[in-house]
């Protein structure tokens, strides 16, 4: 069809075009908006339209004039094909909602492109079949060498673990080729190369961010050394000089020039976190590294842990001990502000910086020094015995002496404890379930899980401050009977077990400890009765309360 | 900017609703999509957001159909009014074709539908388009309070402030009773594809 | 800004460059949209649920806005973007001054090879509709 650019007939184009509009943009039915909450509300009636078209200065007044009201639709479906009738259109119905994440997602190991897979898994398998001809073995190095740039591509915008490994492997492959063998700039470049992907993956901190562009400059490099357009030598010394400088440690402590990190074992251990509600004993420390590998840098480090210097090491060991000093500081004034009527928000304020800074000298003492024993210092006798005037109160002293209280249900009893008391609260260890199901008392080294594991990570609050060798020799009752009755235990159960610093015990339940806040205003009284210490009462709640030492009264 | 493809015979026009924040500008649109009944109506765009404002735009696509075997569509946007979606503003206004500059009748906007009026025509400068040249409607919304006890300005003030220089038709409305919206409707169309269709189908190349 | 005027042995030429170099290469759509949001060319599946024209005035909008948040900090201009997404993702990028391509790709197609084949098809359409810099 040969395109008219013009219409012979403007004027009737352009009248056409207007009775158009008159016909087409006129309302069908009368609806009224509600100016505050935009909600579409349907008239009775014709639709009205007001006549007003001024140019004039002169006051018009604003009236509506019915007469010239189009005459509405009946039915409003029945011209409709496209669209449905809107009774009671919500705003929400027209509102189009792009659901696309901005930000750069990790793909699940699972989820590797199939695509690039076959594609080559496809040129994998064609290479048996061209490795006769030798100009096709150029080919498809030509064809690898595409694929790479393209996934370099990628991860220049986009790295996941399964884009590294496609093309690591891919890398590995061309290391593998004769053709890249025979070239010693190509197998230089392809081995740096290498280097920098692997920091990429396992510390991509380290690496600049000019790395993608050098990647893929190299990547180019490579193909015009591969068909013999590669001029000057030193371009390619250059090019070295700059994938050497990527993989460079930035600081001077050590001289030679290695990459930092090959061992896959040196991975950064994920930081566990730990949740205030629910109150969980840390994590039992990964299995560490079999074999620390040997190292020939001058850079000191922990078994597993990433490398710091020397000097750093150290430095952070002393301020692990000042942030634990703070810490033992803090301990026997929180205690007392809790049984200080009026000062229950400073209490709240001590015992959250404490809180904050354990916190502190758990995931740093985990990062960096793993299972290596911290020589912290131990709060001294002189500030433990400020504990000791927080003891005995008598049954009518006011205010509550328990600020913060977990709560288990066993067998439809709700008990309640102090939370500090609380010091493990987890499943038992699958081979020692019928074991603890029957005893009598639970020794504490029977929840060890590795003969190498430390007994001291397992737990919090006070058993955490002690060695090794005392935790190990300790062992705690279980409680069977409780406020009169009998305590069954559940076919799957939590070890909840508490210690006050001389007594301990523990309590067989089904789910894990939940906290509950005790109000201001809440009622306590302290009356030592069939294991329970005492009661509280707030709004006609009634939560009767053990600790570790009441329970040994049973 | 209008983009006309001849191979499709298509005409796209775009009309951009103007004004100060909270002046009506979204309920024009929202009355037109919910009353017009027709096959000439698309979907309407709106972004959600957290309250009732424009954040950026509105966009109810329209179609004429076919006329002269010309596929005619025109797109009705709103701008976000507030001072400061600038930047917005200025975006949603690249290649407008036509203009409705909606005014709030309240006599504590006058000041802001000045400023909103300078602000159009400092953005269209930018665009090398001309307030002059381009098809323009003023409407004078919320004239169904004028006999209330709010104070609202009179129509000849609106058009003191407003339609001084540019002498342009305008209208009264009180777009969530659908009065006005319509006949603005009608007319900013007529214009802006009358004005399109002259530059680019009917004068020779 | 000038109007833009196609013609028809213009875009047939654009939509068989973008079909041969994309969509052969398994994305799902392109679309070729000016900076005011209305569609020039699509090409790709015909998907009855993509409502093409909200695309098309959301897409310029956010190239736009991006755009003056590129001039803000002082940049040219962003001339690529890419959204991703859990199963489609979107890439953007500009054709000359006039004209943004878009190109809608799942997981199936990597991200490498969009980008190369979009660099090398802006500058084809470029060519074709005369536009440039």
């Amino acid at each position: 069809m040969k395109e008219n650019n013009n219409i012979p007939e403007p004027e009737i184009f352009t009248a056409e075009i207007e009775d158009t509009i008159d016909d087409l943009f006129k309302p069908s039915k009368k609806i009224e908006i509600d100016p505050l909450t935009q909600e579409i509300k349907e008239l009775s009636g014709e639709p009205a339209e007001a006549p007003q078209e001024s140019k004039e200065d002169s006051p018009v007044e604003f009236e509506v004039s019915p007469d010239k009201a189009a005459p509405a639709e009946a039915e409003a479906p029945d011209g409709a094909t496209a669209d449905s009738p809107q009774a009671q259109v919500e705003k929400s119905e027209t509102v189009l909602e792009l659901d696309l994440e901005l930000e750069l997602e990790e793909a699940d190991a699972a989820e590797t492109p199939a695509g690039d897979k076959t594609e080559q898994a496809a040129e994998q398998e064609a290479v048996p079949e061209k490795a006769e001809g030798k100009p096709a073995g150029i080919t498809d190095i030509g064809q690898r060498l595409e694929q790479l740039n393209q996934q370099l591509f990628t991860i220049e915008w986009e790295v996941t673990e399964p884009q590294l490994h496609q093309t690591l492997d891919l890398l590995g492959s061309l290391l593998a080729a004769p053709e890249i063998n025979a070239q010693a700039r190509a197998r230089s470049i392809l081995e740096l190369m290498e280097k920098v992907l692997l920091n990429i993956q396992f510390h991509p901190e380290k690496v600049p961010a000019t790395a993608p562009s050098i990647l893929k400059k190299s990547t180019r490099h490579l193909t015009d050394i591969l068909s013999g357009k590669d001029e000057k030598k030193d371009e390619t010394e250059n090019l070295l000089a700059e994938l050497r400088a990527l993989i460079e440690k930035p600081d001077k402590t050590t001289t030679e020039e290695e990459p930092l990190f090959l061992d896959e074992s040196a991975l950064v251990q994920e930081k566990t976190e730990e949740k205030e509600e629910d109150i969980l004993p840390p994590e039992p420390p990964k299995q560490a590294p079999k074999e620390a590998p040997e190292e020939k840098t001058a850079v000191a480090r922990t078994e597993a842990g990433p490398a710091l210097p020397e000097n750093g090491l150290e430095l952070l060991r002393q301020h692990l001990a000042e942030l634990k000093k703070c810490v033992n500081r803090i301990e026997p004034l929180e205690n007392l502000l809790s049984k200080t009527p009026g000062m229950e928000k400073l209490y709240r304020f001590q015992h959250d910086i404490r809180l904050s800074l354990e916190g502190q000298i758990s995931e740093l003492s985990r990062f960096f020094f793993k299972d290596e024993e911290l020589d912290l210092p131990e709060a001294s006798l002189s500030e433990r015995d400020t504990e000791d005037y927080t003891k005995d109160l008598s049954a009518d002293q006011k205010p509550c002496p328990w600020k913060e209280v977990l709560t288990v249900n066993i067998d439809g009893l709700e008990i309640g404890f102090p939370a500090d008391q609380l010091v493990y609260a987890s499943g038992p260890p699958w081979y020692a379930k019928s074991a603890i199901k029957k005893a009598e008392a639970l020794a504490l080294s029977k929840l060890k899980p590795w003969p190498w594991s430390k007994l001291k990570g397992l737990f919090q609050g006070r058993l955490k401050e002690m060695d090794d060798s005392t935790l190990s020799s300790m062992s705690f009752p279980v409680i069977r009977q409780l406020g009169g009755q009998e305590l069954p235990v559940p076919a799957s159960f939590n070890v909840i077990m508490l210690f006050d610093g001389s007594s301990g015990a523990v309590l067989l339940a089904e789910e894990k400890p939940l906290k509950i806040e005790v109000p201001g205003d809440a009622e306590c009284t302290k009356e030592q009765a069939d294991g329970f210490a005492g009661e509280i009462n707030t709004h006609g709640n009634r939560i009767r309360v053990a600790t570790a030492s009441s329970l040994n009264k049973v | 900017m209008a983009l006309i493809d001849l191979s499709k015979r298509e005409v796209h026009c775009k009309i951009v609703y103007y004004g100060p924040g909270r002046c009506g500008k979204t309920t024009n649109l929202l009355y037109i999509y919910n009353s017009m009944n027709s096959n000439a109506k698309g979907k309407m765009l709106t972004i959600e957001t957290k309250g009732d404002r424009t954040l950026f735009f509105d966009l109810l696509p329209l179609n004429l159909g076919k006329i002269k075997d010309f596929d005619i569509r025109i797109q009705l946007y709103t701008v976000p009014g507030q001072a400061i979606y600038e930047a917005t503003r200025k975006l949603v206004l690249k290649g407008v074709d036509g203009l409705v500059f909606v005014a709030d009748s309240l006599r504590v906007r006058r000041q802001k539908n000045i400023e909103s009026l300078e602000d159009l025509k400092k953005n269209l400068v930018d665009y090398n388009l001309d307030i002059e040249t381009l098809p323009v409607v003023l409407q004078y919304n919320k004239r169904d309070l004028a006999g209330s006890p709010i104070p609202t300005l009179s129509l000849e003030e609106l058009e003191e402030d407003l339609n001084r220089e540019l002498g342009v038709t305008s209208f009264q409305a009180a777009a969530t009773k659908g009065l006005g919206v319509f006949e603005t409707l009608k007319d900013i169309s007529k214009k802006t594809v009358r004005y399109v269709a002259t530059k680019h189908l009917v004068k020779p190349k | 800004m000038a109007d833009i005027i196609l013609t028809g042995p213009a875009l047939e030429q654009a939509r068989t460059q973008i079909d041969e170099s994309l969509v052969q290469a398994g994305v799902h759509t392109v679309l070729l949209i000016d900076h005011a949001g209305n569609v020039v060319a699509s090409c790709g599946k015909n998907r009855k649920d993509l409502d093409m024209t909200s695309l098309a005035a959301l897409a310029a909008a956010n190239f736009g806005a991006t755009s003056q948040m590129a001039k803000l900090i002082g940049e040219d201009d962003f001339s690529l973007l890419f959204h991703k997404g859990k199963k489609d993702s979107i890439h953007f990028a500009k054709v000359g001054q006039e004209m943004i391509l878009i190109t809608i790709f799942g997981d199936e197609v990597s991200l490498g090879l969009v980008r190369l084949r979009v660099a090398e098809l802006t500058s084809n359409i470029e060519k074709i509709f005369g536009l440039g810099n």
